[in-house]
C-alpha cells in the first residue's frame, strides 16, 4: 500500500513538476491572462491587454518551448515557426530572442514582461499569471 | 546599384549601433520547373517573358533576399528588404522590393512611410518569403490579377481584441509608377496609379480568420507605339471607353482560411475592375491540406474568367487592332494542383507540386504563353523547392 501511495505521490510530482506555466514579476500589474489573450500575445496579435502593454519572451529550451506552442498556443511547432516567419519577414515583428535561465531572471525584473516556465523552477519573486 | 547602397548604409549603421540595434535576416527559395507541353512557356506572372517549354526553368520560383532592420528606440524602426531574382523583363537586378520608417505606438497602433506592400491578399506581404506559405506559389487565379504590389506612402494598422476574436484594421494611402513589358513586342507599358486609397479587415480567432480588402486608384499607361497603332484611329467613343488615361482602377477581395486540428483550409475571392482594355477579372482559389506531422499534403482549384466580352461587337479595319489587344486580354484558365511541404527543421521546408492547367483564353491563360500559333490544350507542370530562412 506505501508503494502504491508513493508511486501515486511521485507521478503526481513528476506531472506537477513538468507543468507549463506563465509568470511575471510579483510586483507586474498583470495578475491573470484568459488562454486567448496568451495565445494573441504569442502570435503577436495584440500587444497591449487591459490597457497593460506585455512583452512576451521565449525560452531557449527547445522541449519547454516546443510544449508551451503544443499545449497553450495550441499549434504545431513548424506551424509555428512559419507563422512567425510570415510576421518577421513582412515586417510586422521582430522575432524575440530565446533567452535562457540566467537571462529570464534578468528580464522578469522589468514589470509586464512575461515568459513560460516550468512550473518547478518557479522564483519568490514571480507569480504564476496563467496555467492549464 | 541601390541595393548595394542600402547595403552599405546598413553595415555603416552597424558600425555605429549599439548591440541588438541592427538585426539582419535572409530567406531564400531554390527549385526548378518543368512544363511538359511544348505548345506553351509557363511562366510565374502574367507579364514574365521567360519560363519553361518542355524543359526545367530554375528561375521562376528562386529568389534570394535580405532584410534588415535597425532600430532607433522602443517605437521608430526602419525596415528593408533586398532581393534578387529574376524580372519580369528578364533581368536579374537586385532590388529594393520595400523599405519603410515604422512607428509602433505599442498599444496596438503602427504608423508606417515608405515603400510599402499591398494588403490585397493574405499572403501578398510575404509572397517573396517561400517558407512562411504551404503551396510554392500563390494561386495566380487570385494573385495575378492586379500587375503592382508596392506603393510609396503611407499606412495604419490597428489592432486589438474583443472577446475572444482579434481584428485588424490595416489602411494605405499612395500613388506607384511601374513598367509592364509586352512581350510580343518588345516594348513597355509605363504605368502610374495616383490617389492609391486601400483598407483591409482581418477578424478571426487563432482558428478561424476572415479578410475583406478594397483598393481604389486612378491609372494611366503610356506606350508610343500602341497609342500611334490602335488608339490613334479610334472614334472618340471607343477611344474614352479602352483607352487606359485617369482611369478607375478597383480591387475587391475576400479571403477566408481555417486550421483546426491538423485540417486546413483556405479560400480566396478577387475581382479587378479597370475602366479600360485592361479588362475586369474575378478569380478564386480553394485549398485543402491536412497536417501529418512534418508533411503537409495539399490540393487546390483555382480559376480565373474575365468578367466582359474580350473583342468588340462590330470589328472595321480602324479598330482591327483594338479587337486584337482586347482578345489577348483573355486570361481565363483553371488550374487543379497536388502536393506537399515538408518541414526539414524551423528554418527550411522542402515542396513539391503538380499542376494541370486549362487555358480558356484566345491567346494561352495566365501564366501560359503560346510559343507558336494557339491551340487550346492542357499543360501539366511540375514543381519542387527547397525554401529557407535564417
Amino acid at each position: 500500500m506505501k508503494l502504491i501511495n508513493l508511486l501515486i505521490l511521485f507521478i503526481f510530482t513528476t506531472f506537477a513538476q513538468a507543468q507549463v506555466v506563465l509568470v511575471t514579476n510579483k510586483k507586474s500589474e498583470i495578475n491573470y491572462l484568459s488562454k486567448d489573450a496568451v495565445k494573441y500575445l504569442y502570435l503577436a496579435k495584440v500587444n497591449v491587454i487591459n490597457d497593460i502593454k506585455i512583452n512576451p519572451l521565449l525560452s531557449d529550451d527547445e522541449n519547454l518551448h516546443k510544449r508551451f506552442v503544443n499545449e497553450v498556443i495550441e499549434k504545431d511547432i513548424h506551424q509555428y515557426s512559419s507563422y512567425w516567419a510570415r510576421l518577421v519577414f513582412t515586417g510586422r515583428k521582430a522575432i524575440p530572442r530565446r533567452l535562457n535561465k540566467e537571462e529570464i531572471q534578468g528580464a522578469l525584473k522589468d514589470l509586464n514582461t512575461i515568459i513560460y516556465i516550468e512550473k518547478k523552477n518557479m522564483k519568490n519573486n514571480w507569480k504564476i499569471i496563467y496555467e492549464e | 546599384m541601390k541595393f548595394i547602397l542600402i547595403l552599405a548604409l546598413f553595415f555603416a549603421l552597424n558600425l555605429h549601433a549599439e548591440n541588438g540595434k541592427l538585426d539582419t535576416k535572409f530567406f531564400g527559395t531554390l527549385g526548378g520547373v518543368y512544363n511538359d507541353n511544348s505548345d506553351y512557356t509557363f511562366t510565374k506572372g502574367p507579364h514574365s517573358g521567360y519560363g519553361s517549354s518542355k524543359d526545367v526553368n530554375a528561375y521562376i520560383d528562386s529568389i534570394l533576399g535580405l532584410q534588415a532592420t535597425y532600430e532607433f528606440n522602443d517605437n521608430l524602426s526602419f525596415i528593408g528588404q533586398g532581393i534578387i531574382k529574376k524580372d519580369d523583363f528578364g533581368d536579374i537586378n537586385p532590388s529594393i522590393d520595400w523599405g519603410y520608417l515604422k512607428y509602433d505606438s505599442n498599444e496596438n497602433f503602427i504608423f508606417k512611410i515608405g515603400r510599402i506592400k499591398l494588403p490585397y491578399y493574405k499572403n501578398s506581404n510575404n509572397n517573396n518569403i517561400g517558407y512562411s506559405k504551404l503551396m510554392i506559389r500563390e494561386p495566380i487565379e487570385v494573385y495575378g490579377q492586379m500587375p503592382f504590389d508596392t506603393y510609396n506612402g503611407v499606412e495604419f494598422i490597428y489592432s486589438n481584441i474583443i472577446d475572444k476574436y482579434f481584428y485588424t484594421l490595416q489602411g494605405s494611402y499612395g500613388q506607384e509608377k511601374f513598367d509592364i513589358p509586352i512581350q510580343t513586342l518588345n516594348e513597355k507599358f509605363k504605368n502610374e496609379i495616383k490617389d492609391l486609397k486601400a483598407i483591409n479587415f482581418t477578424f478571426g480567432n487563432d482558428v478561424i480568420e476572415a479578410r475583406a480588402s478594397y483598393l481604389h486608384g486612378k491609372i494611366s499607361t503610356e506606350n508610343q507605339f500602341i497609342d500611334d497603332n490602335i488608339f490613334s484611329s479610334l472614334s472618340q467613343n471607343l477611344r474614352n471607353k479602352y483607352e487606359m488615361k485617369d482611369k478607375n482602377a478597383e480591387y475587391f477581395g475576400l479571403g477566408l482560411f481555417i486550421d483546426y486540428n491538423n485540417f486546413i483550409f483556405s479560400s480566396e475571392y478577387g475581382k479587378r475592375k479597370v475602366d479600360s482594355f485592361y479588362l475586369g477579372t474575378s478569380g478564386y482559389y480553394t485549398t485543402f491540406g491536412y497536417r501529418f506531422g512534418s508533411i503537409i499534403p495539399y490540393f487546390t482549384y483555382a480559376k480565373v474568367k474575365m468578367d466582359k466580352n474580350t473583342s468588340l461587337n462590330t470589328v472595321t479595319a480602324d479598330n482591327f487592332m483594338l479587337n486584337e489587344l482586347l482578345k489577348i486580354q483573355n486570361v481565363s484558365q483553371d488550374t487543379k494542383t497536388v502536393g506537399f511541404k515538408y518541414h526539414i527543421n524551423q528554418n527550411m521546408d522542402l515542396k513539391f507540386e503538380y499542376q494541370r492547367i486549362r487555358p480558356k483564353g484566345v491567346n494561352g491563360g495566365f501564366n501560359l504563353n503560346p510559343t507558336g500559333d494557339y491551340e487550346n490544350s492542357n499543360s501539366n507542370i511540375y514543381s519542387f523547392v527547397i525554401d529557407f530562412v535564417f
